[in-house]
């Protein structure tokens, strides 16, 4: 019942902006998701200080934030076409499942972004 | 959308402006809006004053504002008063589904670690019984099936609601869910 999310789905998280934002500003979201990268970076090699930020923020005890945190990755990368499929794959199964009123393609809403531009 | 196109060129000089501003691409915001959700590692980064140090140079101003779980979040971008954020995997999805002027503009892969609930094997429930997850209040997850615990419906406008205390309570299956933050217990 509990699982690992690799033996199920791989359940990917996304960083959004607004269409009105990306349109205008598309070198302010580059620039944003370059820092975020980079400190994904830096957070996949300091587990410790980001499981102390967390405990502070959130009140958890700090083992289990350890736990957690040790088990997450922070790299932000651009959407490649696994990560288009692996999320279609859910939209498509909440729309078979009556979810969503109807299906919707997820690469209709997707910006792509170059790293280092 | 045909009619704000429609609108817009309709306002003679408000869509040479409009034009002229896209063409230019980058006349820079004050300030930008980032929304976060409690935890991940948003609290060591603002601690580490990176994305302030990179934006003020360009006379930009960072914002953060934190968030329940992902749908109210989008929603807030969605409305325009929030530009950026991250969230899971679900809320984009219903999000888009509801029409949300929102742009998926990179990802977070999972490594495969971290937490799912799978409804394949039922004698496997017993492993979990009696045992305590935690769970965000009123988050949506249907792909947690066994922990999607249905809020009570109530009446009272959201500020009140979100300052009710929130107790742990049995989930389906006989697993007690815990509502995050407010449970100081181990994740399972």
């Amino acid at each position: 019942m509990i699982a690992f999310d690799k033996d199920v789905h791989k359940s990917n998280a996304f960083y959004i902006a607004g269409s009105d934002f990306v349109e205008k500003y598309p070198a302010l979201v580059a620039r944003l998701d370059g820092v975020f990268a980079s400190e994904g970076i830096w957070a996949d090699q300091h587990h410790e200080e980001v499981a102390k930020a967390q405990a502070e923020a959130t009140g958890v005890d700090i083992e289990a934030v350890r736990r957690f945190v040790d088990r997450s990755n922070y790299r932000v990368v651009p959407i490649d076409d696994e990560v288009i499929k692996s999320q279609q794959a859910v939209a498509d199964r909440f729309a078979r499942l009556g979810l969503i009123p109807k299906p919707v393609n997820v690469s209709d809403i997707v910006w792509k972004w170059t790293p280092g531009s | 959308m045909k009619r704000r196109e429609f609108l817009k060129l309709s306002l003679g000089t408000a869509a040479v402006a409009a034009l002229s501003s896209r063409a230019r691409g980058e006349a820079a915001p004050k300030e930008i809006r980032i929304g976060t959700q409690k935890g991940g590692f948003f609290p060591a980064v603002r601690q580490r004053h990176t994305v302030e140090d990179i934006f003020r140079p360009l006379g930009i101003e960072i914002k953060w504002i934190d968030f329940q779980f992902g749908p109210p979040l989008l929603e807030a971008i969605n409305v325009g008063s929030v530009d950026f954020g991250y969230v899971g995997d679900s809320p984009p999805i219903f999000a888009q589904a509801a029409g949300a002027r929102i742009r998926y503009v990179a990802a977070v892969k999972s490594e495969g670690n971290t937490q799912a609930i799978s409804g394949e094997s039922a004698s496997r429930l017993a492993k979990v019984r009696a045992r305590t997850i935690c769970l965000s209040r009123r988050l949506r997850r249907p792909d947690l099936p066994g922990a999607t615990s249905r809020p009570r419906r109530s009446r009272r406008p959201m500020r009140r609601r979100r300052l009710l205390k929130v107790r742990s309570m049995p989930g389906r299956f006989g697993i007690r869910i815990s509502h995050w933050p407010s449970s100081r217990r181990t994740p399972v």
